[in-house]
């Protein structure tokens, strides 16, 4: 086999056994490996009606076939579980360089089962891995995890581990692996918690095969000179991923005051420029990443001075600044390195921390309810305070640990209307009323509200298409035109592979598909071509969303915040705009051959698909 | 009539400055006033940068730039033929996307 071991780890925490297994490569083929792969495993051991949080869920990570061959960023891993945050498919996707050392020990993947009666660490190194005692890392963060662990077993161990968040099931603790970097979506930390696992140390040599070396290094060097070329690179490079913030404020999206507002009015204050001039010391590339849009930090200035770290990303500004108005950037880049600390998932910390904002403004929180913290927007250090009190559980944390959608049922008195999240997934720094089709995509993203699942800001804010479908062009973004939802579904089928070979959707902007297909193919010695490939996206997209159908998702479920569908943006360009979901989902549904009522894909699709084998399950 | 101009990210320093407030006659287009800033501030064909030469300008076309008038694309506009109105905000920026 190429590209990939083809076996992975199996690890049953409540025996305390590791045992090997056999990925038959049909399935590899059929699936691409990584979350598709991992999406697969889900789907046939994990029973319907599972505790997220149980014995029963998988926590199941999987590199991909590209993962670790020297291709333009192409160091990405995959975790997929039953997510506790939003009660359906769950995954999350990291880069840094823990994939690729993981599957240097000879592996594709891990799957956990069980719960481990005292916490564990999981070593794996090249074809052996072992259980090991993590009971005095328990209750300890992130990068005294890590530094504790290595010095155990040496400083050339990549580890991924969870902070205290995911150890207090933290609706939304991520897994954070080299410190900094997060699969940092769906609460799958607290899955790791839940089970007693605290981290997976690896170190390995081996190299993944690759089928044909001289064309794949060819062609490799022409994918990197095309990324060398590119406009996107450069701007990105230079500011990181805020290099978006002035041109969706500018155009009326950027969430201001818990999506009271789509225009932030100090957003110079901390912008990507902003971060250049006051905390940035240097670049951060992930795995043979072209760009190096991570950003190395240290806070100079005022209370939190002298911390280090990297970040803030575009969503932690969206999220910790314009939805909690704050505009200090340092108080900002502190909440960020606590989350990285702790294992906290930033988009639903400070969406969770804007939504009690309100609450707490329009008196539905109060004193009594806060511990007698006044929870005010603009408050830079209550942002900082309250990851503390997340993380530990403390206090009011302990109620903000839930995240929105639950803290909403709690409180009542109308507060749905303003809990931004979709299916219990707190959503990103983009105000959908500024761009319809943003909109779509939030509704029917696989995970919940998403923004990378279909990634349609490239086309919608930015009016930069992606070179990984044939046509993403958005005509008009202020208007919701239903023959434009093929770009959506052309985008969630295309970019979800990105999460099963293991490579950063970024490069789908600037690569185009049969260059990217062929990349794949000459690693993997798979002959597949640009439509085989798209159509094993759009059977991974479909098998996600079985899985989710499974577990009570029906159509019900695509919606948004009455806030987007209801309350108008009351300024900027796009005054006026509520998101025009129906017409759009009406014409998505009809493309995706998804049924209206039910929100479940057709036997036909299925079938066609070649998931067959599903159909009895869902369609009962 | 008076129009604002609003540079972003690596625009900035090529122009020098961060927004300015230009008089243009009634009728003025975007092609108008990027004439202008091509003519008398400085606004170049491409511009040197540390990670490569971006490409501002083909010609006419201004291909490397994102204009927007009031935060609407000129591309759902009039393109360069958009027409600016007295007080009319306009934003440009570098290609960028990502986030």
């Amino acid at each position: 086999m190429s590209g990939c071991h083809g076996k992975l780890l199996r690890v049953n925490l409540t025996e305390g056994t590791v045992s090997e297994e056999v990925i038959p490569e049909s399935m590899h083929k059929k699936y691409l490996g990584g979350a598709g792969l991992a999406t697969k495993y889900l789907w046939d051991e994990v029973p319907k009606g599972a505790d997220p949080l149980g014995p029963e869920n998988r926590l199941i990570f999987m590199a991909g076939s590209l993962t670790g061959v020297i291709a333009p960023s192409t160091g990405r891993y995959s975790v997929v579980a039953k997510s506790p945050q939003t009660g359906i498919w769950g995954q999350a996707n990291s880069g840094g360089r823990w994939g690729v050392n993981f599957k240097k020990c000879g592996y594709d993947g891990i799957i956990f089962e069980g719960v481990s009666p005292e916490p564990v660490y999981l070593v794996v190194e090249d074809n052996k891995a072992e259980l090991k005692d993590a009971t005095h890392l328990w209750g300890v963060n992130v990068s005294e995890t890590t530094k504790q662990i290595r010095g155990d077993l040496g400083e050339r161990y990549s580890v991924a581990c969870i902070g205290q968040a995911g150890e207090k099931l933290v609706k939304y603790a991520a897994i954070m692996n080299e410190f900094h970097r997060a699969a940092g979506r769906c609460g799958l930390g607290a899955v790791m918690g839940s089970k007693n696992l605290k981290a997976i140390a690896v170190r390995g040599s081996q190299k993944t095969p690759i089928k044909e070396p001289e064309e794949f290094k060819a062609h490799s060097r022409k994918q990197y000179e095309l990324m060398d070329e590119s406009m996107m690179k450069m701007a990105m490079q230079a500011f990181g991923t805020s290099v978006v913030l002035d041109l969706v404020n500018v155009r009326g999206g950027f969430p201001t005051r818990n999506w009271q507002s789509g225009v932030f009015e100090l957003s110079e204050d901390i912008n990507g420029p902003a971060i250049s001039d006051k905390i940035l010391t240097r670049n951060v590339a992930c795995f043979a990443c072209p760009i190096a849009c991570g950003r190395g930090t240290e806070i100079k200035e005022g209370k939190y001075a002298g911390n280090k770290g990297e970040g803030p990303e575009y969503e932690t500004v969206g999220t910790f600044g314009g939805m909690c108005y704050v505009n200090d950037l340092e108080a900002i880049t502190m909440a960020g390195y606590l989350c990285n600390e702790y294992g906290i998932d930033t988009i639903s910390a400070g969406s969770t921390i804007a939504f009690a904002m309100e609450c707490y403004e329009k008196g539905i929180l109060t004193r009594n309810d806060t511990g007698g913290l006044d929870i005010n927007f603009g408050d830079a250090d209550i942002i900082v305070d309250l990851v503390h009190l997340i993380a530990r559980r403390e206090g009011f944390g302990d109620m903000l640990a839930e995240g929105s959608m639950r803290m909403a049922a709690k409180l009542g008195q109308g507060s749905d209307h303003f809990a931004m999240h979709v299916k219990g997934l707190e959503l990103p720094a983009y105000d959908s009323r500024a761009v319809q089709m943003t909109g779509l995509t939030y509704a029917t993203a696989n995970r919940g509200g998403d923004h990378v699942t279909a990634y349609v800001q490239g086309p919608t804010f930015s009016d930069v298409p992606f070179l990984i479908v044939e046509d993403s062009e958005i005509k008009d973004p202020f208007v919701a035109d239903p023959d434009e939802v093929k770009v959506a579904r052309d985008l969630e089928d295309m970019l979800v592979t990105f999460d099963c070979v293991g490579a950063c959707k970024f490069m789908g902007l600037c690569l185009n598909a049969d260059d990217w297909v062929r990349l794949v193919n000459l690693v993997t010695g798979w002959d597949l071509s640009t439509a085989d490939y798209k159509m094993a996206g759009e059977r991974v997209y479909n098998l996600a969303r079985a899985y989710s159908n499974r577990e009570g998702l029906t159509a019900a479920g695509d919606t948004l915040p009455k806030r987007l569908l209801e309350e108008p943006l009351p300024d900027g360009p796009a005054k006026g705009h509520v998101n025009e979901l129906p017409i759009l989902l009406a014409a998505y549904y009809s493309l995706r051959e998804w049924d209206p009522k039910t929100g479940k894909p057709t036997p036909g699709k299925l079938r066609e698909l070649g998931l067959e084998d599903i159909i009895p399950v869902i369609w009962e | 009539m008076k129009v604002v101009v609003k540079p972003f990210l690596f625009l900035r320093k090529v122009l020098g400055f961060i927004e300015i407030e230009l008089e243009l006659p009634v009728g003025a287009t975007v092609h108008d006033l990027l004439k202008i800033l091509r003519g008398q501030y400085g606004l170049p064909e491409e511009i040197e940068l540390a990670q490569g030469n971006l490409m501002l300008f083909d010609g006419e076309e201004p291909t490397g730039l994102t204009i927007l008038v009031e935060g609407r694309n000129i591309r759902q506009l009039q393109g360069l033929e958009s027409l600016l109105n007295e007080g009319s905000a306009v934003t440009i920026f570098p290609p960028s996307a990502g986030g």
